[in-house]
Order: structure tokens, then C-alpha cells, then sequence
């Protein structure tokens, strides 16, 4: 990550400007980008050269230049396009009462988090030493506490949250549920005897009712 | 289910102490616990990678020859403060008589050694052999808390939360070390995190 870290480079045009003009253009970029996430995937972004992005996608180092600065330039690009998907796929609903309808997001989360894991692959590893990548990752880390607070909030108004909850603090926990558990189990592959299903339960459960009410 | 997910123990993994080990070899125990305090504020300080042998011994007051004198180098110490660490949360997870106390304990144990954890995090997806350290260590801590969620939860959802509630937890301390989130009153956060579990965010 040394390349970021020493530059603090927080532009966020993506390969500077250097969209391809013709078609052709345009599908040697998707093969770029294609193979730098088969890369990624496999080995994160610190070992990784440009040269060997190019060769999985069948070009030389040169035409990777033509259109990305370097490997965290290809990353950035990827890195938008995710973001915006993230946002626009997995805002969280409230019901009529105002309570967050969590499991279709949870488990719609479940699924993009699987389709990019080569991204949050390298984004967990960008995260230290911190990068522009980490203040990205602590950006929607904030935005999503802001929304869980206000809906929170909301509820308390409406006298759905119980009044006991501590709005801001509630807000924080539930947007950790979203991040190092699904690393371990998705890019760290550590709970692969569990469904997704039971993942998606358990965390709708946690922003829910709890658990509280089986035992009565 | 969670047979087969726990076979290896924390207790079983840990590394036998080597010659260096020994405590008073020289009389100088303090001198490697010194070293220890040292690499877990450079750690923290400066991640695995930015820690240099010199930085660690410098924090000291003493020579990289000091510290060659005691460990191999970085990554023993390292993973001597992991282990440290692993000691020490699974001890004060077994002492805690409630969930809620158990949550106080990882966050604390885990500020204690934020050091260990940053270093942890820093090299978790390139060296399988930590990882695979690091994962037994989670399931032991959830294999405790588990224990303590027996009653409202099966068996299966049981071991499920405790492991979102660890993975929550040091996400948590790690955050809030790198100045990225609030610092706030471990028990505020343990009973917090115990609400949601019990009882949840809304009314029934």
C-alpha cells in the first residue's frame, strides 16, 4: 500500500480522466478490471504489480497505464463502483411501525459481500496502515451509523424503540454486525459450516428483538 | 453444530516456552518484560509493518542487541504477545460469571493489547499460520460466551452470536484505537451489546 499511503492521493477521478473512447477501448478495460479482481482475489493488492494484472488480462504493463495510474488506482475505480452498489442495494427499510426490516438487507448484503469479496479482500488490507481506502471505509462505516442512529431515533419518537437504548451507541454496534463478522466468515472463510441463512437470522435477530423473548 | 468446529483448543496450540523463555535466565526477566510493554506500544503505535527491532528496543531504553538477546526478532515478539494476550482473555472469559461481565473483559483485555491486535489485524490475510492461531482463539472465546447464552438460544445459534459478538467486539477496539470511532466506558458498551441480545432495540 505504499504508493497510497505516501501519497495521500484522496482524488477520487478514476484513472484520471482516461475513460476509453472506442468500444474496443472499453472491453480492453473490463478485461483489465476483470483480471485484477480474479488477481486480488487470489493475493490482494500489496504484492501484486501492475505487470501482473496486465499479463492475467492478456496486455502489456503499457496498456494498463493507458488507463489506470497504478494497482490502487484499478482498486479505486473498483472501489466507487462497489460503494455505489452498496448504497444503492442495501438501504434498510422501516416497517409501518418505523422498525428496520433487516433481513432482506442483511441477507442482500450477504450476497454482494460474496460477489466482491476480492474487494473487501484488499480493502480490509488497506485499511492499516491507514489509506484513503481506510477513510473511505470509516466515511460509510459513518454514513450507515448516522442512518441506523436516525432511524433509531425515529422510533423513539414513535415509541417502538424500547427507551432504554442508548440511540448513538446502538447505531455503532449494529453497523460493526455488517463488517469483521462478515470478513471472517466470507474473506477469512472461517464459518463455512453455517448457512447464510442462519448469518441472516441471528444479525436481523440482533437488530430486531433479541433473542430475549425464546426463553420468554 | 459445533462439534468439529472446536476441536483444537487455545491451551493447545501454545507455543512451549524456548530457552528465552525461561524466566531469571540472567536475571532477566524484566529486562523481557520490558521488552513485551515495549513492542506492544510500538505495535500499537505504529502497526506490525511500521514497528522496526529498533523502534521496539528504542521504546525500551535498550540495544537491538538486547532484544536478539531475548527474541529471535519482530515476529517472535509478536507472537509472544499473542499468546500473552490469548492467555489472558480466555482466563478472564473463564473468571466472568455473566455475558455482560465476559463483554466488559474482551474489551478490556483487548485495549490492554491493542498493540497485539493491531499487529493481528495487520497480518491476518498473508499469514495463514497466525490465522489459523487467531481463529482458534476466536472459538475458544466463543465456545465461553456461548456458554453463558445456552438458555434463550440453541446450541447452534448459541455459538453463532458469540462468534458475532467476539468478531463485534474486536472490530470495536480496533476501531476505536485507530481513532476512528468514540472512545466510551466499557461497561456502557458491554451492556449495550448485552441489550441487544437480551432484550433488542425495540419494544415487544
Amino acid at each position: 500500500m505504499t504508493e497510497t499511503a505516501s501519497g495521500r492521493d484522496y482524488s477520487w477521478t478514476p484513472g484520471d480522466g482516461r475513460a476509453p473512447s472506442s468500444r474496443r477501448g472499453h472491453r480492453t478495460r473490463e478485461r483489465i478490471l476483470e483480471a485484477a479482481v480474479a488477481v486480488f482475489e487470489e493475493r490482494g493488492l500489496v504484492d501484486v504489480t501492475v505487470q501482473e494484472i496486465g499479463q492475467r488480462a492478456g496486455v502489456s504493463s503499457g496498456t494498463v497505464y493507458k488507463y489506470f495510474r497504478d494497482k490502487a488506482d484499478i482498486f479505486r475505480f473498483l472501489l466507487i463502483e462497489l460503494r455505489r452498489t452498496i448504497a444503492e442495494e442495501t438501504t434498510i427499510a422501516l416497517d409501518d411501525d418505523g422498525k428496520l426490516i433487516a433481513r432482506p438487507a442483511v441477507s442482500r448484503f450477504l450476497e454482494l459481500y460474496r460477489d466482491n469479496v476480492a474487494l473487501y479482500r484488499v480493502w480490509w488490507e488497506s485499511l492499516d496502515p491507514p489509506t484513503e481506502f481506510s477513510d473511505i471505509w470509516v466515511e460509510v462505516h459513518e454514513g450507515y451509523r448516522r442512518g441506523f442512529a436516525a432511524a433509531l431515533r425515529r422510533g423513539k419518537r414513535t415509541g417502538v424503540t424500547r427507551p432504554d437504548v442508548d440511540v448513538e451507541l446502538a447505531a455503532e454496534l449494529a453497523v460493526l454486525l455488517f463488517e469483521r463478522p462478515m470478513y471472517s466468515r466470507i474473506v477469512l472463510r472461517w464459518d463455512l459450516e453455517t448457512e447464510d441463512s442462519q448469518v441472516t437470522e441471528v444479525t436481523a435477530a440482533l437488530l430486531g428483538s433479541g433473542f430475549g423473548s425464546v426463553a420468554g | 453444530m459445533s462439534t468439529g468446529t472446536c476441536a483444537v483448543r487455545w491451551d493447545d496450540v501454545q507455543i512451549s516456552p524456548t530457552a528465552s523463555d525461561a524466566p531469571n535466565r540472567d536475571g532477566t526477566r524484566s529486562t523481557r518484560q520490558a521488552l513485551l510493554a515495549a513492542g506492544l506500544a510500538t505495535f500499537a503505535q505504529a502497526g506490525y509493518d511500521g514497528a522496526r527491532v529498533a523502534d521496539i528496543s528504542a521504546e525500551a531504553g535498550m540495544t537491538t542487541g538486547a532484544l536478539y538477546g531475548h527474541f529471535d526478532g519482530k515476529e517472535a515478539l509478536f507472537t509472544e504477545l499473542f499468546r500473552l494476550y490469548g492467555d489472558e482473555i480466555t482466563h478472564a472469559l473463564h473468571d466472568a460469571d455473566s455475558l455482560e461481565g465476559q463483554l466488559v473483559q474482551v474489551i478490556e483485555v483487548s485495549r490492554r493489547f491493542r498493540g497485539a491486535l493491531r499487529a493481528s489485524a495487520g497480518i491476518l490475510q498473508r499469514r495463514p499460520d497466525h490465522a489459523a492461531v487467531r481463529r482458534v482463539l476466536r472459538e475458544t472465546c466463543a465456545g465461553l460466551l456461548a456458554w453463558h447464552l445456552r438458555e434463550p438460544l440453541t446450541q447452534r445459534d448459541a455459538r453463532l452470536v458469540a462468534r458475532t459478538l467476539i468478531d463485534v467486539l474486536d472490530q470495536y477496539t480496533l476501531m476505536e484505537s485507530m481513532g476512528w470511532i468514540k472512545r466510551r466506558d466499557p461497561s456502557d458498551v458491554a451492556s449495550a451489546l448485552h441489550s441487544m441480545v437480551m432484550q433488542g432495540l425495540y419494544v415487544k
